[in-house]
């Protein structure tokens, strides 16, 4: 398989083939990732669009990085991080009550249910994270990047990231719990 | 390597959440979403100034595919060429040698390997290739200089061993004698198949091969025989080498070409 750098290589001499194929490669992961920052999906799509106008005139200007996968989690980030200082950013205006539910016309009414409970429960526990906790679980388990790459994503240390996806997991799984406890709790009182 | 205990409990936390926090799914990308976006994309990657396109490197190119000569060829060429040198007598010739196994053959056993080397270019190899930088065109031009050159090196120790042997055979007519046809063959070869395509390149080639094997003993006056066939010999090199050049000059155009249709 042609790797990445190699496709920006190829796109930065001329051919725009590779660029595409550049894109088809990373449209999904960067979709999922941004709907998961940003809990919205309409926004997600005008970023994942900047992000690869971003990445267009890096490569035009001829700045390539040696590693592209981690930089390109880097670019979509600083661009989150630029939509959260503008003046469009109202954190009011998202509620955990706008998350867009997914739909799965396999599953019954009860485990549609409970699924999209537990999804809720996630979310609520991740979005109790500091940002820099959220974003380092974010990237390790639903874009599957290695511990080094999180790291030069996100320009801190490999021991802190260590550390901080240590701390998050822990208090993920301390929330999911009492999460479900109570749940249960719930259940037999009614 | 020793692991230190947090990168173990940090294993031992991600498994234990990694179901749980699988559940957690978002709206997927479809393939038309990708194409929207692209098209969305289209205006700001044809704003973009036009790039320099590199000069393809023919060394590199070359480099890169002489893995295409593998040992079983080498020991089929080193038979090839053995056995025709064994088969020839220049000791005893007319005719500037045009008559003499090694020189007829030679060309021929070229333009076979070239073929070969052609089928054996399957479909998958060649999508593979194409996604590369490399240009299709200049690829197989590179090929066939590995080829000739290969073949180039073998011919020249058969050449040395009968100026070696036999007394009186000067090298640089023995080595005219055969380079000469090889050299215009195969440039006529590369130059009709870039313009016409690769089966009319090998039946032209192959035809030419059969018409220059048959026409000294078509040639009736015996005291203008010899001088024609020298001179011959020397067009065929110049137009040879002349074809070869032209043939490179029309795949580096080739290369340019497939990358203004990609813009």
């Amino acid at each position: 398989m042609v790797s990445d750098e190699e496709l920006l290589l190829s796109f930065k001499r001329g051919d725009k083939a590779a660029f595409e194929a550049f894109v088809y490669r990373y449209h999904a992961p960067l979709f999922g990732f941004l709907q998961r920052i940003l809990l919205d999906a309409e926004l997600a799509e005008d970023l994942v669009q900047e992000t690869f106008i971003r990445i267009i005139r890096h490569v035009q200007k001829g700045q390539l990085p040696v590693r592209v996968r981690p930089w390109i989690y880097r670019v979509a980030l600083n661009l989150c991080r630029d939509y959260w200082r503008s003046a469009g950013y109202r954190l009011e205006s998202m509620g955990l009550e706008q998350i867009p539910e997914q739909k799965d016309t396999n599953a019954s009414v009860i485990e549609l249910c409970e699924r999209q409970e537990e999804r809720q429960a996630i979310i609520r526990a991740l979005d109790q994270l500091p940002d820099i906790q959220k974003q380092i679980v974010i990237l390790r388990f639903y874009q599957d990047l290695k511990l080094q790459e999180i790291s030069e994503t996100l320009d801190i240390p490999l021991g802190t990231v260590k550390t901080y996806l240590y701390r998050a997991l822990k208090a993920l799984k301390f929330r999911l719990e009492a999460g479900k406890e109570g749940a249960r709790r719930e259940e037999r009182t009614s | 390597m020793k692991r230190e205990p947090l990168d173990l409990e940090l294993e031992q936390l991600e498994k234990e959440l990694a179901e749980t926090l699988s559940r957690y799914q978002v709206k997927p990308a479809s393939a038309e979403d990708t194409q929207r976006l692209l098209a969305e994309l289209e205006g700001e990657l044809d704003r973009s100034p036009s790039p320099l396109l590199p000069r393809p490197s023919l060394w590199r190119l070359f480099r890169s595919q002489l893995h295409i000569y593998k040992w079983p060829l080498w020991m089929i060429s080193i038979a090839v060429f053995a056995m025709l040198t064994f088969m020839s007598d220049p000791s005893r010739s007319s005719l500037k040698y045009a008559n003499q196994p090694f020189v007829l053959f030679v060309p021929l056993f070229i333009l076979v390997g070239a073929l070969f080397h052609f089928q054996a270019w399957n479909r998958e190899m060649r999508l593979v290739e194409m996604i590369t930088p490399y240009p299709p065109a200049l690829l197989i031009y590179s090929r066939l200089l590995i080829v000739l050159g290969n073949n180039l090196c073998l011919g020249l120790i058969s050449s040395l061993y009968w100026t070696l042997r036999a007394e009186g055979i000067p090298l640089s007519a023995f080595l005219l004698s055969w380079i000469a046809p090889v050299f215009f063959l195969l440039g006529v070869l590369a130059y009709v198949m870039f313009w016409k395509g690769i089966k009319t390149g090998f039946v032209v080639a192959f035809m030419l091969w059969a018409a220059w094997a048959v026409h000294p003993a078509l040639i009736g006056d015996l005291a203008l025989r010899e001088t024609f066939l020298l001179a011959e010999q020397f067009f065929l090199l110049l137009g040879g080498i002349g074809f070869m050049w032209l043939s490179y000059k029309k795949g580096l155009t080739l290369y340019r070409l497939d990358h203004l249709l990609l813009k």
